[in-house]
């Protein structure tokens, strides 16, 4: 395997490769920041213009796509709250607020750090997991995605940061709200009232775009001024401070990146709980989960390391099983097609060191990406300096445009105004956004999985506890709900003991 | 006199763009190829390779775009089409019995009625067979019969076209079966079958080659009229011929009220495009076959499917 991977990386000694490297990080890049797009979009898009190229120039071309796309959204989602794609609205939780308090050179900085180290890890991990990559594969049943998904919920409550009962309310409308549409496992429709349109449940990019760039617009409207709050500096030079902090908070980037790499190499979970995950994962693991949301770089670092993580990862069950793990996979998958190469269990086998030119790619692009982010900080960064009246016609004009863009639906500006005004709502009263967030993406993984677990034991929850790792997992669940309990009342002992002396 | 001659010139220019484009001939502009799914799948993989050629041999030099329309179970790609102009500009591939389902259960009635499309071309059909996991103990549908319990297999969501062949595969061989459904596409059902969620699934056959090459599945029947695989029975030798109306079409359409010669153009550049060396090169690495039919055969199959699926519409869950 690791003559393979040398004899991979000769394919980028030739200029037009590096050329095709750069061209489709770029392209990534400038895709990524417009909401909606996505990888998968992109990469259908450029598709075409592949067909007559060498394999492995589109297959370089393609990895230089796939590795920065993720990065442009979240650069927005930083700045502007406005999330390129699902994953990165997980970066808005507590980069935005650091680019309100002026720091978003630190957010940029800790953003660019994460991805590249979880690029890596993903690629080592891809390196490393292939000789057992079946057995990961397998060990990931309907009981364990089930509880992934129950895992990612626990962070409700700490979340809710003092407001539990809000935070549940909030989350429980999600879980409802998530009910809307076809029911994936007994078939029919739900809660559509004859709409042809609800039918797909509520369009999560559009109502993720509408809770965070749309709700934060009619805040700065309703509050005036610019993004970065008056009176705050922003400061560039926070960008190697923010590098830095990916290094000092080693153990968020791993663990993310673990949670990023089972999670991209497991077909039904989706990318968009991965970097929900290891942000609610982290939060619970911290011992002040309260001050999350209010701009800690850990919020930053967790969501960004998963999301490249699972990038790599992604290529696991494509490479094992020639099974697509996400819509972008299964593009690639398309690409492949064209190139005339047959996906399936013997792809790797067969065009291992084209194979290996794309993972290369991939991990170069996240570096190249995080370097030109980081270059362009200072005119990007000018953006939060914007006044109001600018700003915000601009960001709901390109939020309505990019949420028109994915399906050419008029009814998904809909959802994204109503999902702003809705998220405004919550702002201005104080719920938490959070729960719903989490509800809306891990609500529909939860209820299927559960459904398809209790199909495949005749009713029977024994499942549960047969499964090494669903034992592991419900471990890992009980201390997320005790842990945060504990440490409450440890506050509230401390705090009475400095009151009474 | 002035006036009327500035009244004429006008009438003159007005008459000149609007009958332009019947001058010209057909096709002038880019036409629309609607894939009822999400890009990547086979589905967008035909379409896509398909228009690149159809391109080369339409009349005149314009571009077809395939353009995906993912969602409500293909419904809203469906209905697209069935409201587009019948220009020739918009046409779009249906997966049959996916798309004929909801107009079989007509309740709620679809806004569409798929006989009324007029049909430009077959890309092809695949049959059914139905696997086990490479070590399971099930050699054979006797086997399965044998099992004491329901046999458990894995499909997408209850009353689309991998549950409805699980579900009237099993009735017509006597199996008694319980679907483990709601996995999101044929990927994740197969891995679910391979991962032991189920005793096994039932697939489109090009599918299960795949996996059976690799040893993952085990495939013991197939529902063609003839078996592609060695030692495994078909439909006919498993005493029920008539499984091989299980099939999943894939045809090629256009609104309905599309004026003849428009369709004819149509088939006759679909029917070359099918047949052109790279289309085939490309479908071939995608481990699909084609078997290009024209537009009076598509009816054919879409009206046979119609009639057998009815017969079953008690197992498409009502709303």
């Amino acid at each position: 395997m690791y003559e393979t991977v040398v004899l991979s990386l000769q394919h980028f000694n030739s200029i037009q490769n590096l050329a095709f490297l750069l061209m489709g990080t770029l392209i990534g890049l400038v895709f990524g920041t417009v909401p909606g797009l996505g990888g998968a979009t992109t990469l259908a898009l450029v598709m075409p213009l592949t067909y007559g190229m060498d394999t492995t120039s589109a297959m370089i071309l393609a990895g230089g796509l796939m590795g920065s796309v993720a990065m442009g959204g979240s650069i927005t989602a930083v700045l502007i709250n406005t999330p390129g794609s699902a994953p990165s609205a997980a970066t808005c939780l507590d980069g935005y607020p650091m680019t309100q308090q002026g720091r978003a050179g630190v957010a940029i900085g800790a953003l660019a750090s994460s991805t590249s180290l979880g690029a890596l890890i993903g690629v080592f991990s891809l390196l490393a997991v292939l000789p057992v990559a079946r057995k990961l594969v397998m060990a990931f049943g309907p009981p364990e995605f089930f509880l992934l998904a129950v895992l990612g919920m626990t962070a409700i409550s700490i979340s809710a940061g003092g407001k539990l009962v809000r935070g549940m309310m909030v989350g429980t409308g999600g879980v409802v709200l998530s009910f809307i549409g076809y029911d994936a496992v007994n078939g029919g429709q739900r809660f559509t009232f004859g709409s042809e349109y609800l039918s797909e449940g509520i369009p999560l990019v559009p109502a993720m775009l509408g809770l965070f760039a749309v709700s934060e617009m009619i805040d700065l409207a309703v509050r005036g001024g610019a993004v970065a709050k008056l009176g705050s500096k922003t400061e560039f030079a926070g960008i190697w401070e923010g590098v830095c902090a990916s290094f000092k908070h080693w153990p968020v980037v791993l663990r993310s990146s673990l949670i990023g790499t089972i999670e991209g190499s497991i077909p039904g979970v989706g990318g968009t709980a991965a970097s929900f995950l290891a942000y609610s994962v982290t939060v619970q693991a911290d011992n002040h989960p309260e001050t999350f949301g209010t701009g800690r770089v850990e919020g930053v670092i967790a969501p960004e390391a998963a999301i490249n993580a699972k990038e790599a990862a992604c290529l696991i069950p494509t490479l094992t099983f020639g099974i697509p793990a996400g819509i972008e996979m299964a593009v690639f998958l398309g690409m492949l097609i064209l190139h005339g190469i047959e996906p399936g269990p013997m792809l790797l086998l067969n065009h291992s060191d084209t194979i290996y030119a794309l993972v290369i790619a991939l991990t170069l692009s996240c570096l190249i990406g995080a370097i030109v982010g980081m270059v362009c900080i200072k005119p990007l960064a000018l953006i939060t300096r914007i006044d109001v009246h600018i700003l915000v016609p601009l960001i709901l004009a390109v939020s309505a445009a990019g949420t028109y863009s994915i399906h050419q639906q008029p009814y998904d500006v809909l959802v994204t105004a109503a999902f702003g005004v809705f998220g405004y709502l919550l702002r201005r009263f104080e719920y938490p956004r959070l729960p719903l967030v989490l509800a809306l993406v891990l609500g529909p993984v939860a209820e299927r999985s559960f459904q398809q677990t209790m199909m495949i034991t005749d009713g029977s929850w024994r499942i549960f506890f047969d499964h090494t790792v669903s034992e592991v997992l419900m471990g890992v669940i009980a201390l997320a709900i005790v842990l945060p309990l504990w440490r409450g009342v440890q506050h509230r002992r401390l705090a009475t003991k400095g009151g009474a002396a | 006199m002035k006036r009327l001659i500035l009244v004429l010139t006008a009438v003159l220019c007005l008459l000149t763009v609007t009958t332009f484009p019947t001058l010209a001939g057909y096709p002038e502009r880019d036409i629309t190829f609607i894939i009822p799914h999400g890009p990547g799948g086979t589905f967008d993989t035909y379409v896509r390779a398909i228009s690149a050629a159809l391109e080369r041999y339409l009349p005149n030099k314009i571009n077809v775009v395939p353009t995906n329309m993912p969602g409500a179970n293909m419904t809203r790609a469906i209905t697209a089409a069935y409201r587009a102009k019948p220009d020739g500009y918009t046409i779009a591939i249906f997966d049959i019995p996916g798309g004929l389902l909801a107009q079989i259960v007509g309740n709620p009635r679809p806004s569409y009625d798929l006989s009324k499309f007029t049909w430009l071309a077959s890309i092809g059909s695949d049959q059914y067979g139905l696997a086990v996991n490479g070590s399971s103990a099930i050699k054979s549908v006797e086997d399965m019969k044998a099992l004491g319990r329901p046999v458990k297999l894995t499909t997408t969501g209850a009353g689309t076209s991998s549950y409805m062949a699980a579900k009237i595969a099993t009735d017509i061989m006597g199996i008694p079966s319980s679907i483990i459904s709601g996995y999101r596409g044929s990927s994740e059902y197969i891995i679910g079958a391979i991962r032991g969620d189920g005793d096994g699934t039932i697939a489109v056959l090009p599918m299960l080659h795949k996996y059976r090459k690799s040893g993952d599945l085990r495939t013991i029947a197939v529902l063609a009229p003839t078996s592609s695989v060695a030692g495994v029975p078909d439909a006919v030798r498993l005493g029920h011929p008539e499984l091989s109306l299980l099939a999943l079409h894939r045809l090629i359409g256009a609104p309905p009220g599309l004026p003849e010669n428009i369709r004819q153009i149509l088939e006759k550049a679909l029917l070359a495009a099918m047949k052109d060396p790279e289309t085939v090169r490309i479908m071939a690495a995608a481990g699909a076959e084609m078997q290009p039919e024209d537009g009076a055969r598509a009816a054919e199959i879409l009206k046979a499917s119609f009639d057998f699926f009815s017969r079953y519409r008690h197992y498409i869950p009502q709303p």
